[in-house]
């Protein structure tokens, strides 16, 4: 399951998302940590059971983090994508790989946001869907 | 093999478009065919099959079309005018224009180009036109803005200079940093390769020594039909490399098949659909049109070295590129195609079905493309200073076990910034700066080999200076060892050194 956090700048010297790890014993994966004077946002990952994941909302609702859950990283355009495959010797995850019949396929599950493919495509078909 | 070139030993273009007619031709797509002739021998192929179809759909620089816009009231001699902010050459007749696939959007480059404007176009959306004038007695207008779609065009035809090689050197990377390049995005330390151009499928490589293809052919341009008008821009027969120039009505064309594209940090472009069918007229055709992705290679380049001649890092077959890995140095990397399979398929298909259906028929060439023409280089006429002209020959170097108070005092003694550290041969291994020295002071570290950059810019005698000055302002340096082919130090050159130069002579390179 993926989620975005939105820290407010009260937050800024608290280790919330140390604690989270600490309380639900799980290993979280990062994907994308922003932190300015503002805000702070974390986008990461984790596998957590239906009763976990409304302690999780909880815990950081409670604190006063906004969590998003995010269904995909990556949108595609399947209208303007032409199937090229400039995208896919870029994607460090096999999220997105060349079918039998030469389409590309891509597997939102597996993406981490690194957005190399959002630029390097050339009909603009991609868009990750945190920015 | 058999006798002149385009003799049609085999079959005519007369028999097989009776045998369209008659609705009993037998057409493969070139892929099928290549299977059939790998199973059963081309020569017992090609007894069976009439017509072989090919397709590619790849970004092609050097694409545009032609339009005429009528005139206004009152009229108009453009002499400058936008397609949605995207310039169109004007250097014709008061309203004919020409749209370049690669011209950009003023408002917004990279982004938008001449390539998304034939696209908008061919989709039949709307276009803003702005033109210019300085107004004439027979053209008084002098401005106009307005929007125009592709239903009130005089004429909108498609003429493409270059389209459709026969094969294209795949990219790889070999520098530190990540390269934005027209065949795409090359990840550092050969992270990746790209490659163009649909191998099995390729237009021209199924008919290698162009023996079906020339002035007159009809071919599947864009979703609609087009013509060969004759050879392409560059067109490098000896080498593999034909190109063809082409020629087709944008409005009987299909978006799907004319997409615009754009490069990051490269540019726009225009995805251009081609497909051509090969009549098998004789065994030299017969048997080109067999060739499997096995049999067709090309070189992977290496897009780091900024040269007109790119170094080779090697061979590889489209077999191997179409895999999505090659091996380079010992190592697996990952390959991206450039051009869409997917969509050459597609096309090959569609060219089939016409044939089939009786919708398209075979044109015999009015005259065949040259086999023997070359591409040459632009050699630069005016002078270009060199390194050798600048740089400083008498330079200390040091080795690596020295200790820093040599260093320190080389500088000194010889009034230098930049102190190359070398091997028992002479070869670079390293470079010490004034800087790097205060910097061990402040820190406290005495060796040379831990303050020294290992990972040394460097430049050639025979290299231009201003080569030397893009260098020193990407990598933000002041001063780089010149070096010969063995990385045997030869010499030094700095921003002074080349500031003093042509500052004397009054004139920067």
């Amino acid at each position: 399951m993926r989620f975005k956090l939105t820290f407010p700048k009260e937050l800024a010297d608290k280790p919330v998302f140390s604690e989270a790890i600490l309380r639900f014993h799980k290993p979280f994966n990062i994907i994308e940590a922003d932190v300015d004077a503002e805000k702070g946002i974390i986008v990461a990952s984790v596998d957590l059971s239906e009763s976990d994941l409304k302690d999780f909302i909880r815990f950081f609702e409670e604190r006063g983090v906004r969590v998003e859950l995010l269904a995909k990283l990556l949108e595609v355009d399947l209208e303007r994508c032409i199937s090229c495959g400039a995208c896919v010797s870029l994607c460090p995850v096999e999220a997105i790989t060349i079918a039998k019949d030469w389409s590309v396929v891509f597997d939102e599950e597996r993406c981490v946001a690194c957005g190399l493919c959002v630029n390097a495509c050339p009909t603009h078909a991609l868009k990750l869907s945190i920015r | 093999m058999s006798g002149d070139r385009g003799a049609e030993t085999l079959r005519s273009y007369e028999e097989i478009n009776e045998k369209i007619r008659r609705g009993d031709v037998v057409v493969l797509t070139a892929d099928d065919y290549a299977r059939l002739a790998d199973e059963r021998g081309w020569r017992e192929a090609s007894r069976e099959v009439d017509v072989v179809t090919t397709g590619t759909f790849g970004a092609m620089c050097s694409s545009g079309a032609f339009l005429n816009f009528g005139h206004t009231e009152p009229p108009m001699k453009m002499h400058r005018c936008w397609l949605n902010d995207v310039p169109a050459y004007k250097g014709l007749a008061a309203v004919d224009a020409y749209i370049g696939a690669t011209a950009m959007s003023e408002t917004r480059p990279f982004e938008y180009g001449g390539g998304h404007v034939i696209e908008d176009l061919v989709a039949g959306r709307e276009v803003e036109l702005r033109a210019e004038a300085y107004g004439t007695d027979c053209y008084p207008r002098r401005y106009l803005e307005t929007s125009i779609t592709i239903y009130d065009l005089n004429q909108a035809i498609l003429v493409n200079p270059r389209n459709a090689y026969q094969r294209y050197n795949a990219a790889t990377n070999s520098t530190d940093r990540i390269l934005y390049t027209y065949m795409g995005t090359l990840l550092p330390y050969y992270g990746n390769v790209t490659f163009s151009g649909s191998g099995v499928l390729s237009p021209l490589y199924k008919d290698l020594y162009l023996e079906t293809i020339g002035i007159g052919t009809r071919i599947f341009l864009g979703g609609g039909i087009g013509y060969i008008i004759g050879e392409g821009t560059q067109h490098n027969p000896s080498i593999g490399m034909s190109t063809l120039m082409v020629r087709g009505d944008l409005r009987k064309m299909n978006p799907r098949y004319l997409r615009g594209a754009s490069f990051y940090r490269y540019g726009t472009t225009l995805y251009v659909g081609v497909g051509i069918a090969i009549p098998l007229i004789n065994e030299n055709v017969a048997k080109t049109a067999a060739l499997r992705d096995e049999d067709i290679y090309t070189d992977i380049l290496d897009y780091g070295v900024p040269s007109r001649s790119r170094p080779s890092v090697r061979r590889v077959s489209y077999a191997e590129l179409k895999s999505g890995r090659i091996v380079i140095n010992d190592r697996s990397v990952k390959v991206s195609p450039l051009s869409s399979m997917k969509m050459a398929m597609e096309i090959a298909s569609i060219l089939k079905k016409w044939i089939e259906e009786g919708i398209f028929y075979l044109s015999r060439p009015i005259e065949l493309l040259p086999n023997d023409t070359v591409f040459k280089p632009l050699e630069v006429r005016r002078r270009e200073p060199r390194v050798s002209e600048v740089m400083r020959r008498d330079i200390p170097t040091i080795k690596a076990d020295e200790d820093l108070r040599s260093a320190a005092k080389l500088l000194v003694d010889h009034g230098i910034d930049h102190l190359p550290v070398v091997d028992g041969y002479g070869r670079l291994v390293g470079i010490v700066t004034s800087w790097d020295i205060a910097r061990a002071l402040a820190y406290g570290r005495m060796k040379l080999e831990d303050i020294m950059t290992k990972r040394v810019i460097t430049a050639t005698d025979y290299e231009p200076i201003h080569s030397v000055v893009a260098k020193m302002e990407r990598y933000n340096i002041s001063g780089l060892p010149v070096v010969d082919s063995d990385n045997r130090v030869i010499g030094l050159i700095t921003a002074d050194d080349i500031s003093r130069k042509f500052a004397t002579r009054g004139a920067v390179p």
